[in-house]
């Protein structure tokens, strides 16, 4: 029998470890509406300005929007991309499937400034460097995986015999795919564009090396950070936190929803 | 039941996986209206065959042929008319239970939405679960899944249906109702319902013929009356299971000499004189006594155990030579007998019931 101690003392360590993670990002979120323009305590009063400043500079706007138009379609490729690679897995009986796995989980598992130098090595040969569709194809290759995942846990709980049940009720492969796969997947596959979307808007490594002059936020970020510090980084910063961690509580909602239903 | 062309017909259809024949080269003539069991235990081919059947898996050698003449033997399965039920149900866990039903409809017959929808409605109120057909699959019990995996393979108006192990994941006394309720649906229809099951009893209170299959081979094919009384072979006779075999061989007499005693035989193809045999004995015709009566079929024996089941009780017995028989009874019959484990009786059995199975070389 656990304690109540032992669970007040569990959910204290929890809170601990959360504070420790959160302090930074809740010192950016807290002096990003600071008037001052240092990050000092006491605070100096409260201030929309930062916002202000960033909405107005170009680049900072212009990097955003690349940023937001790269993780949509990022999401979208990667999430089928992922999709295919987790059915293939399902479905099919292959020698070297375990190679196959492994290659297909592989990317992440690079370091990214390794990933990032052969990218900007192998797309300067094919003319892919300081293009969108640079960056696009990068994060495409570094997400899949995570969508894949996703998937692969989905498809892990569908019954071998739905597949058969719907082709035995005269459902085609495709419409068989269309009208019992896909539905089934429907919340691991809605669950993959957000979490894709966030890996994407949020990478800067890769997109550092590739963008060239079509700089992503991440990239525009760091570019300033060179110049100056400016508490307009801490609202960049919020901004960018608020919409990524937006995109992973909506992957999770989507999960546990499922979950939630299908409990017997 | 002898039409010219038989519905389904398996012609020498082969099953293997690699080097593991599931299925060894296999005869089956299907009739139209038919209520065919397949039975065995887990592994013997069963399923095998009804996969094959289905379209899930082709024949590695062989023919599927409906109606004599219509070569089905590599058609993939959604061109196949024979909706199945699975052991698992495979209902669509995101879709009502009405567009469970309603899935082979729009998939194969391209009913449209109104029409599908009365159908639908149609057979879950057949199968006494129209009030459910808005729920989602997830809120039903057991039994009521079910009904549904009936109801959305019976939608589609075929002329056979499939059935895998249905009941197994029932509990006893549902499984009995819907044991009645499917031979009910069978009659009404007078469609053919092919059944996969290892529960003999459920094979043997349903169908009209059952298949019996062990190691990818078909052993006995009869309606379950002849295979209960006549097996065709030791494999069936264990299977089936109410029956005492004793092992020996036979006399110059054409009786069968055992290590308990030579006793007449009155049924089935005795092997010639010398020949190995063995003497079937069903455990409902026993008759247990204190004393000895001094006829033919009469046999000393220890009682082992007592099992009741229900009004039946099951009696093990050990003879002589260790040979354990087994006896079943009305609770009535034996009553003033004293069936203690150790106790000792007289074990008997009319001459009449004495079956000879040819012996196997062990």
């Amino acid at each position: 029998m656990r304690g109540v101690w032992t669970d007040r003392l569990l959910g204290g360590v929890t809170i601990v470890v959360f504070l420790f993670i959160l302090a930074p990002v809740a010192s950016i979120i807290v002096f990003s509406f600071n008037a001052d323009r240092y990050p000092s305590l006491p605070w100096g009063g409260f201030s929309l300005d930062w916002y202000r400043a960033i909405l107005t500079d170009e680049t900072v706007r212009r990097g955003f929007g690349r940023s937001l138009q790269v993780a949509a379609i990022v999401s979208v490729l990667a999430t089928f991309i992922g999709f295919a690679t987790a059915y293939v897995d399902y479905r099919f009986r292959f020698t070297g499937k375990l190679a196959f796995l492994a290659l297909a989980a592989l990317p992440p598992t690079v370091p990214v400034l390794i990933l990032g130098l052969a990218m900007l090595s192998f797309f300067s040969l094919i003319d892919l460097v300081g293009t969108l569709t640079g960056v696009i194809a990068g994060h495409v290759v570094l997400c899949s995986p995570f969508a894949m995942a996703l998937i692969r846990m989905r498809l892990a709980e569908m019954s071998p015999d739905l597949e058969g049940a719907a082709w035995n009720l005269g459902a085609t492969r495709w419409s068989c795919m269309r009208s019992v796969v896909l539905p089934f997947c429907k919340p691991a596959i809605f669950s993959a564009l957000a979490i894709t979307a966030a890996v994407s808007f949020d990478e800067f490594m890769i997109a550092w090396f590739v963008s060239g002059l079509n700089e992503t936020l991440p990239v525009r970020i760091l570019a300033m950070l060179q110049g100056q510090v400016s508490p307009r980084i801490n609202a960049i910063g919020t901004i960018v936190f608020v919409i990524t961690i937006a995109l992973v509580f909506l992957a999770q909602f989507l999960t546990t929803r499922k979950a939630d239903k299908e409990a017997p | 039941m002898a039409a010219p062309n038989p519905i389904l017909l398996l012609n020498q259809v082969t099953k293997s996986f690699g080097d593991t024949v599931a299925l060894h080269p296999t005869d089956l003539a299907i009739e139209k209206g038919e209520f065919i069991a397949l039975m065995g235990p887990s592994g013997c081919g069963k399923t095998t065959t009804l996969r094959l059947i289905a379209g899930m898996d082709y024949a590695s050698a062989g023919q599927l042929l409906m109606w004599g003449a219509d070569d089905i033997t590599a058609t993939p399965p959604w061109e196949r008319d024979m909706p199945m039920v699975w052991q698992s149900y495979a209902l669509f866990p995101f879709l009502s239970v009405r567009e469970n039903v309603e899935f082979g409809l729009r998939q194969k017959r391209r009913l449209l939405s109104p029409e599908r929808r009365k159908r639908a409605l149609e057979w879950l109120d057949r199968l006494g679960i129209a009030d459910l057909a808005e729920r989602s699959i997830h809120q039903l019990s057991g039994g009521q899944r079910q009904r549904v995996a009936i109801a959305r393979a019976l939608a589609l108006h075929p002329e056979i249906l499939l059935l895998d192990e249905p009941l197994s994941a029932l509990d006893a006394n549902l499984r009995l109702h819907m044991q009645s309720e499917l031979k009910r649906l069978h009659s009404e229809l007078g469609i053919t319902f092919l059944y996969v099951t290892h529960n003999q009893s459920e094979a043997f209170a349903m169908a009209d013929r059952v298949v019996i299959l062990s190691d990818g081979r078909v052993q006995q094919i009869g309606a379950p009356k002849e295979v209960h009384r006549a097996p065709a072979n030791r494999f069936v006779a264990r299977f089936v299971g109410a029956n005492t075999i004793l092992d020996g061989r036979m006399t110059g007499a054409g009786t069968i000499e055992t290590p308990v005693g030579t006793f007449g035989i009155a049924r089935g193809t005795p092997p010639p004189a010398h020949a190995a045999a063995s003497l079937l004995v069903p455990a409902d015709r026993v008759t247990l006594s204190t004393e000895a009566t001094g006829a033919s079929n009469e046999v000393a024996a220890e009682v082992l155990t007592e099992e009741f089941t229900g009004s039946f009780v099951t009696v093990m017995l050990r003879l002589a030579d260790g040979t354990e028989m087994k006896v079943q009874k009305q609770q009535s019959e034996i009553d003033g007998l004293d069936l203690r484990p150790g106790a000792r009786l007289f074990a008997g059995w009319p001459g009449e019931v004495g079956y000879v199975l040819p012996g196997e070389a062990c």
